[in-house]
């Protein structure tokens, strides 16, 4: 079985939020909600990097060993899910989630927290795939028509990698042997002045 | 293993850096000028410390909402680890210890007979007003106390008993009555604040009745005024962990209260410590808060009988009252003699 994994390459990305955008329009994702955004570090200085990141879907996921009411689940793919039938919207797993992911829609009485919404890595929820139930509660689910995530599939620099761990490492490899060094080579700073990745 | 693994790593790392500036400062202390650093800029490194929130410059991101511009959230799993690995676990060894403390008080000091027996005259021990603050804030901390242990405990206790499905529903009607019902609590710990303050400050005895232990043990009499020191210090208690409780309470039930704090605080920099924060000391004052009330609990009604019913009536018998209170007594009887 594969072990699917996101990668962002953040000597390609270009903060267009194209990942962001797609996301939102695939699974019809309401107001105040992203399942997916992009960071952008020293934003207008020398060495701006950005990062689109959404749920990793963690090996030993935090979330699941928080929530209350344990609705998480790992799919056979390592896609990690949850059920929103159970889940009761508490809020714990976006204060245990290293990256940010769980999202909360106002939906409760007084703009309260409603059930949690994360990306799903376009694998939908516990419904049958592909059912009109699934797509209300979780988005597409992609995965079962034999597609990857939408972010990745239409990211104009292919900045974001999606797919089976072993696969998406072996892109990343090629393009560190094709840039010549480390991801951002270590010493190239001091040994060539100016001509590193900051210059 | 891997601990004392990482040690002596650390240990062996320290001594190499020792090693390795000793010749150095030699030379320093020889040619007398400091020499040129280097300095040895790591992009990587400085991404990826970058990314963990460690920045001199802000993170940027079009998308608004809580933290949303901070790449890694670092004490996420601190968190968890104490949430599952010590308030879980330590919670409910705290509260059984409680329980079987109180049983051995019973079997040691058992219930507090009258030594002269009931009178079947009655005196009026709490008025209307006071009965009604006092169970007006009961039936808040019951409800609260009942769905926050659900909610606690839920995950280990519950959902091997009834399911996932069941316990998501009774998860989800708690955790809808403890926000709603959780915010009226400040106000009842203020109603018992004023109407019981006055009985509650400190006087003439309270000392020598804490150092005969209240009473309990032996059979020598204790004068107490209408309030004793224990119940005093159950009210105290009651006053500052219900204002601790409420203050974290407040936090963790609207965001918009943390993200304040967030806002004019240098000290907390995400609204997600801050909640993290907040539900450790709220889950650790509850606990202590409900052990408290289980001590209460026990001591009205099984350990000194005729006590409860000066909350439910109002009234005690006058042989509870003179030998529980006597100092209260004598002023009420005072008081009746002058009225008649």
């Amino acid at each position: 079985m594969a072990r699917m994994k996101f990668l962002c390459d953040a000597e390609r990305c270009i903060e267009c939020n194209a990942c962001v955008t797609a996301c939102k329009n695939e699974h019809e994702i309401p107001w105040g909600v992203n399942r997916r955004r992009v960071v952008t570090i020293n934003d207008g200085e020398p060495g701006e990097r950005s990062i689109s990141v959404a749920c990793m879907h963690c090996s030993e996921a935090p979330c699941a060993t928080v929530c209350p009411v344990d609705c998480f689940y790992t799919t056979n793919d390592g896609v990690v899910l949850h059920d929103k039938d159970i889940c009761i919207g508490c809020g714990y797993c976006f204060y245990a989630c290293p990256f940010g992911a769980p999202q909360f829609p106002e939906t409760g009485a007084f703009g309260s927290r409603g059930k949690m919404d994360k990306c799903t890595f376009c694998a939908g929820g516990p419904e049958q795939a592909n059912s009109s139930e699934e797509y209300r509660k979780y988005g597409r689910n992609r995965l079962a028509e034999g597609k990857l995530p939408l972010c990745a599939e239409m990211c104009s620099t292919k900045a974001l990698l999606a797919g089976d761990g072993d696969k998406v490492s072996d892109i990343f490899r090629e393009r560190v042997m094709y840039r010549g060094a480390g991801a951002l080579q270590w010493g190239w700073g001091v040994a060539y002045d100016k001509q590193g990745v900051k210059g | 293993m891997t601990n004392s693994r990482s040690w002596i790593l650390v240990l062996w790392f320290l001594a190499l850096v020792a090693a390795g500036l000793a010749p150095s400062s030699l030379t320093l202390a020889e040619s007398g000028e400091a020499p040129a650093v280097i300095n040895n800029p790591n992009p990587g490194a400085d991404l990826w410390r970058a990314v963990r929130g460690h920045l001199e410059s802000p993170a940027v991101t079009q998308v608004t909402g809580f933290d949303t511009a901070v790449l890694v959230n670092e004490q996420g799993s601190r968190w968890t680890s104490i949430r599952v690995n010590e308030l879980v676990p330590k919670s409910r060894e705290w509260l059984i210890f409680v329980i079987l403390l109180l049983g051995l008080l019973y079997m040691v000091a058992g219930p507090a007979k009258l030594q002269q027996g009931e009178s079947g005259v009655e005196v009026q021990r709490h008025n209307v007003t006071a009965r009604f603050i006092h169970w007006f804030m009961a039936v808040i901390f019951i409800v609260l106390g009942i769905t926050g242990l659900i909610l606690l405990f839920g995950r280990v206790a519950l959902i091997p008993l009834i399911g996932k499905e069941a316990f998501g529903v009774v998860a989800s009607l708690c955790k809808e009555t403890h926000n709603f019902v959780g915010p009226l609590f400040p106000v009842a710990i203020a109603l018992v604040f004023f109407n019981l303050v006055r009985g509650n400050l400190y006087e003439r005895g309270d000392i020598k009745w804490i150092l005969k232990g209240g009473g309990f043990f032996g059979t020598g009499h204790v004068s107490a005024g209408k309030f004793n020191p224990g119940e005093k210090i159950l009210f105290w208690l009651t006053i500052f962990l219900g204002i601790g409780i409420s203050v974290t309470g407040y936090v963790l039930d609207f965001p918009a209260i943390a993200a304040w704090v967030v806002s004019v605080s240098p000290d907390v920099s995400q609204y997600r410590h801050l909640m993290e924060f907040s539900h450790v000391l709220h889950t650790i004052i509850a606990i202590v808060f409900i052990a408290l009330i289980f001590g209460h609990i026990f001591l009205a009604t099984m350990l000194v009988p005729g006590t409860l019913s000066g909350m439910t009536t109002g009234k005690v018998d006058a042989n509870w009252a003179k030998e529980h209170h006597d100092r209260w007594y004598d002023e009420i009887e005072v008081h009746s003699d002058k009225e008649s």
